[in-house]
């Protein structure tokens, strides 16, 4: 009976992206004009066999499931709740009889789904259609990069969360969002940290920023079980500890709302 | 002598219209500084990027030396700052046709693209604007020609992004609303305005030294810098002024539909 | 002297008819259809200067695009059209740099800034000397009494002032002709008398012709001198206002209370607009009874308490007016 109301609210959430289909149009171009362009770069850039024991196929197939990790969730849908905080909406939101912050996770997921749809189909194209299909060397690949790829979006869900909540506290969110997003980007959805300075890999390599991109595209196009396995746990307890942080502001920030009278 | 007082009352207009632009910033200062610090680090994002690059690829890709990659950013980004600043007005021009706000700019005595263009401003342009002279500073020092050549591609790149985008916001008149179109177009402008030219092949090459004349935003100015010719400079200064010129034609020809009334798709 | 003259003005649209359903839409692509419709058509009238103009009619009836086709927004199919000495659809600019204009909800005023920014703007476009302007803008915000909304972003002004604000804007240049779209729409009684006032000060004032759409009756009762009423795209009528409502004063609103319940009326000629049982109102058509035998009918058996007669609004008239241009009567 509980979990039925948030299956629902996933579920017109869902209907609402399908029938709003605009935004969605533009982000599959602009996701297929990013591959394309890394897809060219790179293959200028391709003069020897591997870079970092990355092969070029290996490189557009990361390149195509980073960006499809990234943009699944996007931050538009998150920023509004900031908003509501700023302008007082979110009082009425508090009041209904739901569990407030599994009713934005099931409306955001509702979304989510379709995007994920249109990327991983778009991707799944580009990818065979630009450089063939990946060279897949077991199946047991398949179990892991999924469960690596929903904890990289609860990880996701809970950071952009903590910083849409974050509006309870500063005047503005904006400028954690962007920020947020630009590490997203430079710490694994554009390069693989293997490229990066031997010095910084090992930290990268427990960071969320980098483990949320970089962990199941990994995963996907090089699978190696122990690492696998260790990014995994990795994530898993990041999922624990961002789910944990996200509660705990979210928790403080309500009862900022009861002092200030709502 | 008709062209002359034309163009000093656009002129005046834009001076107006830059002047009331900046005080209706002035009233949300501290978002202005956040957004203009946010495009900072935004374009800072993808120096990191071409610094991992250069690390895997060596000294050159596609021809392209790291210096030669931020002068690129460097006039792209000071380009579409500008013409954010002077002319940001111009992605609503959809949005004017389909709702009849361009009634207002009709009923007044100058020009109506001028009119458009001037009346809207970006706030965190200021950053892209600051941002590419800063980076060309410090990447390429003070060197005259550098900079001669940089603030005339600025320049011309302002005029050369606001055409693209006049042409594309044109559709409107002849498609209903373009405004997704045009917003992809421009995307595509800069995504190609910051990479070496020469990974683009075939009709990818052919667009960005035509329709999508990213090639004259960024990587002529580039060649000007390293190997100057007066031969490309008159071909830059060419296609810039023709393309101004067949945005605005195209535009005007596409206001006679609209005054024409037949603008409208009803559903029966 | 005529300031606006206007001869078998027609405005054709075409249009492009999409039908509902994929295969419709997916037909429509590859071979469109048509349709013409005729929203102004072949309609004549003079202004004269000074004049105050009412143009009357329902939704879609065709004001706006006459509208629009004399301030030169919109070409005309076929007719001529001559304000001030000038053809809008030839000579746009020259024109704008005469006329004032409201339209309706698209404002000339920047949102986030206080008027007084958008003033100075509006000043520069119009060409207004600076010393000119300061005494024009003194005026206008002393008859507008806007002079404490001046400093006030508009985004924070009530739709009453920024309406206000709107009318003193499009008169800062001195125009010769004040074209408004429906000044106010949406405003409550008190504001809108204001906005009425305003109109017709200026008119006093300056001379300035007014050429007003609306359909609120009210405008037209309250400030104006002619009206003309348009329907389907064709005038229906162009009358003085003072004629208008003579000739719809054979129809009467009688209101009536009564000491104890009374039955109600039924006679031939009158309508029950309201009816309880210590009340009624009725309205009567003085050709078909007269009111004579209406109140020796009410009041038979000694039980009339109290009586009004009324002249029908306004609005009543033109609704009237276009229920006889439907049936077919002139």
């Amino acid at each position: 009976m509980k979990i039925r109301k948030y299956l629902t609210i996933f579920n017109i959430s869902l209907r609402n992206a399908v029938y709003y289909n605009k935004n969605l149009f533009g982000g599959v171009i602009m996701y297929t004009l990013f591959i394309y362009v890394f897809f060219r770069l790179w293959g200028v850039i391709y003069s020897s066999n591997t870079i970092a024991n990355y092969t070029y196929s290996q490189m557009i197939w990361y390149v195509c499931i980073t960006e499809m990790t990234s943009l699944t969730i996007g931050t538009t849908t998150l920023y509004k709740i900031s908003q509501d905080i700023k302008n007082g909406d979110i009082a009425y939101q508090l009041g209904r009889p739901y569990n407030y912050l599994m009713y934005v996770f099931s409306n955001t997921m509702g979304a989510s789904f379709v995007k994920f749809c249109l990327y991983i189909l778009t991707g799944g194209i580009l990818g065979t259609v630009l450089v063939g299909i990946p060279n897949i060397e077991s199946a047991v690949m398949v179990p892991y990069f999924v469960l690596s790829f929903v904890l990289s979006i609860i990880m996701q869900f809970s950071m952009l969360m903590t910083i849409a909540l974050s509006a309870f506290f500063v005047e503005e969110s904006r400028p954690f969002f962007f920020i947020y997003s630009k590490f997203i980007l430079m710490l694994g959805t554009f390069v693989p940290i293997e490229f990066f300075p031997s010095w910084l890999q090992k930290p990268l390599k427990y960071l969320p920023f980098s483990l949320v991109t970089w962990g199941p595209a990994k995963i996907f196009v090089a699978f190696n079980i122990s690492q696998a396995t260790n990014t995994i746990m990795m994530q898993t307890t990041w999922a624990v500890v961002l789910a944990a942080i996200c509660y705990f502001v979210f928790k403080k920030g309500v009862r900022n709302v009861h002092v200030h009278g709502g | 002598m008709f062209m002359y007082t034309e163009a000093k009352k656009i002129l005046r207009l834009f001076t107006r219209y830059f002047k009331l632009n900046l005080s209706s910033q002035m009233e949300y200062r501290a978002s202005f500084l956040v957004q203009v610090f946010g495009m900072a680090i935004n374009n800072a994002t993808f120096i990191f990027f071409w610094w991992l690059a250069f690390g895997v690829a060596g000294e050159y890709i596609a021809g392209y030396t790291f210096k030669d990659i931020m002068f690129l950013w460097a006039v792209t980004s000071s380009a579409f700052g500008l013409a954010h600043i002077l002319f940001y007005n111009v992605h609503r021009i959809s949005n004017l046709i389909i709702t009849g706000e361009l009634d207002t700019f009709l009923l007044q005595p100058v020009p109506v693209l001028p009119n458009i263009l001037g009346a809207g401003t970006s706030v965190s342009a200021w950053g892209d604007l600051v941002y590419g002279v800063v980076l060309l500073a410090i990447v390429w020092g003070l060197s005259a020609k550098v900079w001669i050549i940089f603030v005339l591609a600025v320049m011309l790149g302002a005029v050369i992004f606001t055409c693209v985008n006049i042409l594309a916001h044109t559709l409107t008149f002849y498609i209903g609303n373009a405004e997704m179109i045009a917003s992809t177009v421009f995307e595509f402008m800069i995504s190609f305005s910051i990479y070496p030219d020469k990974i683009f092949s075939g009709i990818v090459r052919i667009l960005i030294y035509s329709l999508l004349p990213a090639a004259f935003i960024s990587h002529i100015p580039l060649r000007l810098v390293k190997d100057f010719n007066i031969g490309t400079l008159a071909i830059w200064l060419a296609f810039a002024i023709g393309f101004l010129v067949l945005s605005f034609v195209f535009f005007y020809r596409g206001l006679r539909k609209y005054e024409s009334g037949n603008l409208i798709v009803t559903r029966m | 002297m005529r300031c606006i003259e206007v001869k078998d003005l027609t405005k054709t649209f075409t249009t492009k008819v999409k039908q509902e359903g994929f295969k419709q839409s997916l037909k429509s692509m590859i071979k469109p259809e048509y349709a013409t419709v005729e929203a102004v058509s072949n309609i004549s009238f003079t202004v004269d200067e000074g004049e105050i103009m009412a143009f009357i009619g329902p939704n879609g009836a065709g004001k706006s695009t006459t509208i629009k086709m004399l301030t030169g927004i919109l070409h005309p199919t076929d007719g001529s059209i001559s304000v001030l000495g000038l053809d809008p659809a030839k000579k746009r600019r020259q024109l704008a740099a005469q006329i004032g204009t409201v339209f309706g909800q698209k404002s000339q005023l920047w949102f986030h800034l206080p008027p007084t920014d958008s003033f100075r703007l509006l000043a520069d476009i119009y060409e207004v000397p600076k010393d000119e302007y300061t005494s024009r803008l003194n005026y206008l915000v002393e008859m507008f009494d806007i002079g404490d909304l001046l400093k006030t972003p508009v985004r924070k002004l009530s739709l009453g002032q920024r309406v206000r604000c709107e009318i003193a804007a499009s008169l800062l240049h001195q125009p010769k002709i004040l074209f408004l779209d429906e000044p106010t729409i949406g405003l409550d009684v008190v504001v809108k008398q204001k906005i009425r006032e305003l109109i017709l000060h200026i008119n006093k004032e300056y001379n300035t012709t007014i050429f007003l759409t609306s359909h609120d009756a009210g405008d037209i009762e309250k400030i104006c001198k002619r009206a003309m009423i348009i329907d389907h795209g064709k005038i229906v009528l162009d009358e003085s206002v003072k004629k208008l409502k003579y000739d719809y004063l054979n129809m009467k609103i009688i209101s009536a209370r009564f000491f104890e319940k009374q039955k109600p009326v039924s006679m031939d000629g009158v309508k029950i607009i309201k009816s309880t049982d210590y009340a009624a109102s009725l309205h009567v058509d003085t050709e078909k009874v007269s009111i004579n035998e209406v109140i020796s009918m009410i009041s038979k058996d000694g039980n009339l308490a109290d009586i009004t007669i009324n002249d029908p609004p306004m609005e009543e008239i033109i609704l009237d007016i276009f229920k006889k241009t439907a049936a077919g009567a002139p």
